[in-house]
């Protein structure tokens, strides 16, 4: 598997807005996507719907995890700058136009990588502590 | 399907109950394992059933108070505490039909209206290709950064948009008709452009029941988002048809005629709307503005109707649950003296300035400033609640967006009760 591990400093205004500590972050794709790295700023666009391809046009489709997940507080937080608050005014603006809608919520990791195994073009982030062999890991957030 | 995933889970069951005394501990955590994985797949075959239709909704909710007894046009909001002027109800409902085409439609009661629950708008929406979209139905009319959500207080810091901005197209929120969407990106720009066709037909309030027909609407649109940034731009021109019969605008109309100053043009008069809109949202600071430009071509003979211009600028800052904002908008008629020579001649005719006559033209100017002082706090990630102060001022002689003949009565007796009016609100806004 080649993975290139990426890290983000945690801007201390974010270390406030998140009062809990998490584990690490792993943004997991399926092992034949030919996508080996990805940069936050591409997340970021795939996670909020403004775009529907990875960074070489192949297709993207996010998976997201339970509202009220601590790792997903910690995953939006880092990647697009928005507490849960932001984010569901973010998408409200979409939601209520018909013009988009917000990625498909699983419950946990196992279900991630479940969807993740079947589908080439899925994405999502987990524990870095459940990845295994079923994902490739193309980003990590510490 | 479900029910046979659903009785398998069941038997499942049974047969882990009833075998457990007879397996080992591992094969006991396999077993919990796979009936894990059983009741996950079945819960997501109900959840996707279900996910055919989505039901979204809004709630805006408070109380408001003007220190001015002449109500504000667009809320009829005056000087006692009302709550109906902030109450919005909304709710969405979206049928997917297959993988590429739905049917959307949005139901919204307001307050000011007894809460009468009316479709807004409602489309067949097909996606062509994965970027290009088609439209039919009742569409909004792209004409602000905002215009997609006027009614959805969550989904902006304020109160509701500016009224000196977004009130110059109120008549035409909607458009019956089609558009297409076209999202692109170039790098990590992202765009998204849109055009649309279609007509309206409605009644107009303002300009004394003045019933008219809009026709031929055609609208183009761009937002174009990069990073913290977005941007964009937005054109319309509306085929204007008009019934003046029976209205003060026909009387109006009929008096210059008589006085040979010839007929003003209601029928295909064409509005033309140009707006432009820049935002910047980096997580903690927020600033927004936009300008609008509203003006008429093919208007020979007098000219009655005001070519606006309007404007605002936001700033807020989000201090975790709270933010504050600080908005300031502008709008003012530029052809205030054409109207003019339509009243002096009324005026010649013998017409009293409190006629409906010349009333009607003296409400045609709109010049008006505000600040507003706000700051909404976050009780949940789907509920907001806001507090604003808004001091409205205006040019002398002017009506601003204060309503009808009272507000005009004022000014000319020299009363002026509209000078410096402050209005407070506390709304509630929630999603659901």
């Amino acid at each position: 598997m080649t993975n290139k591990t990426h890290s983000l400093a945690i801007a201390s205004l974010f270390a406030v807005a998140t009062s809990f500590s998490f584990a690490d972050i792993a943004v997991v794709v399926h092992p034949d996507n030919a996508v080996t790295t990805i940069t936050d700023s591409d997340l970021s666009r795939i996670f909020l719907g403004k775009t529907d391809s990875f960074p070489d046009k192949s297709k993207a489709t996010p998976i997201d995890q339970k509202e009220g997940s601590p790792l997903r507080d910690a995953f939006y937080i880092m990647v697009t700058k928005k507490d849960a608050a932001q984010l569901n005014s973010y998408w409200s603006r979409l939601i209520f136009t018909g013009k988009g809608t917000p990625p498909k919520m699983v419950r946990n990791d196992r279900k991630v990588k479940s969807l993740i195994s079947k589908n080439t073009d899925h994405i999502g982030y987990i524990d870095t502590a459940n990845v295994d062999d079923s994902v490739k890991v193309i980003f990590t957030i510490k | 399907m479900v029910i046979n995933r659903l009785s398998r889970w069941i038997a499942f069951s049974y047969l882990l109950v009833f075998s457990l005394p007879s397996v080992a501990s591992g094969d006991l955590e396999e077993l919990v394992e796979d009936l894990e994985y059983e009741l996950e797949e079945l819960l997501d075959q109900i959840e996707d059933k279900n996910k055919r239709f989505k039901i979204n909704g809004f709630l805006s909710a408070g109380a408001a108070y003007s220190d001015s007894s002449v109500p504000i046009e667009s809320t009829d909001l005056r000087d006692e505490v009302n709550f109906a002027p902030e109450g919005v109800l909304g709710l969405q409902m979206e049928f997917k039909l297959n993988h590429n085409s739905k049917v959307v439609t949005q139901l919204v009661g307001r307050g000011k209206t007894d809460f009468d629950i009316g479709a807004e708008w409602g489309y067949f929406a097909y996606n062509i290709t994965p970027a290009l979209t088609f439209r039919a139905g009742r569409v909004r009319i792209p004409l602000f950064l905002l215009s997609d959500y006027l009614e959805v207080g969550y989904a902006y810091p304020w109160v509701r948009p500016a009224a000196e901005v977004y009130d110059l197209a109120e008549l035409f929120s909607s458009q019956d008709g089609m558009d297409l969407l076209y999202n692109f990106s170039v790098g990590s720009v992202d765009s998204q452009v849109q055009v649309g066709a279609g007509t309206l037909a409605r009644t107009s309030p303002q300009y004394g029941g003045l019933t008219f027909k809009a026709t031929d609407m055609l609208t183009a649109a761009i937002m174009t988002n990069y990073k913290a940034w977005t941007l964009n731009a937005n054109f319309a021109v509306v085929d204007f048809v008009a019934d003046l019969t029976g209205t003060d605008l026909g009387d109006v109309n009929d008096i210059l005629v008589a006085n040979n100053a010839g007929e003003i043009k209601f029928n295909h008069l064409d509005i033309l709307y140009y707006s432009l809109g820049a935002a910047y949202d980096n997580g903690t600071w927020i600033v927004q503005t936009e300008a609008i430009n509203t003006s008429y071509e093919n208007r020979p003979g007098p000219q009655i109707f005001p070519i606006q211009r309007a404007h605002y600028i936001s700033i807020a800052r989000r201090f975790n649950r709270v933010t504050p904002y600080l908005l300031y908008a502008k709008n003012r008629t530029v052809n205030a003296h054409e109207r003019r020579e339509a009243d002096a001649i009324l005026e010649q005719a013998g017409l009293s300035s409190l006629s409906p006559a010349r009333v009607i033209l003296g409400l045609l100017d709109h010049t008006q400033t505000s600040w507003a002082l706000g700051l909404n706090y976050s009780l949940s990630p789907k509920a907001i609640v806001k507090f604003e102060w808004k001091l409205i001022g205006r040019t002398k002689g002017t009506v601003g967006e204060f309503e009808d003949f009272a507000a005009f009565t004022s000014i000319l007796t020299g009363e002026d009760v509209l000078d410096g009016t402050n209005v407070y609100n506390l709304v509630f806004d929630i999603v659901f």
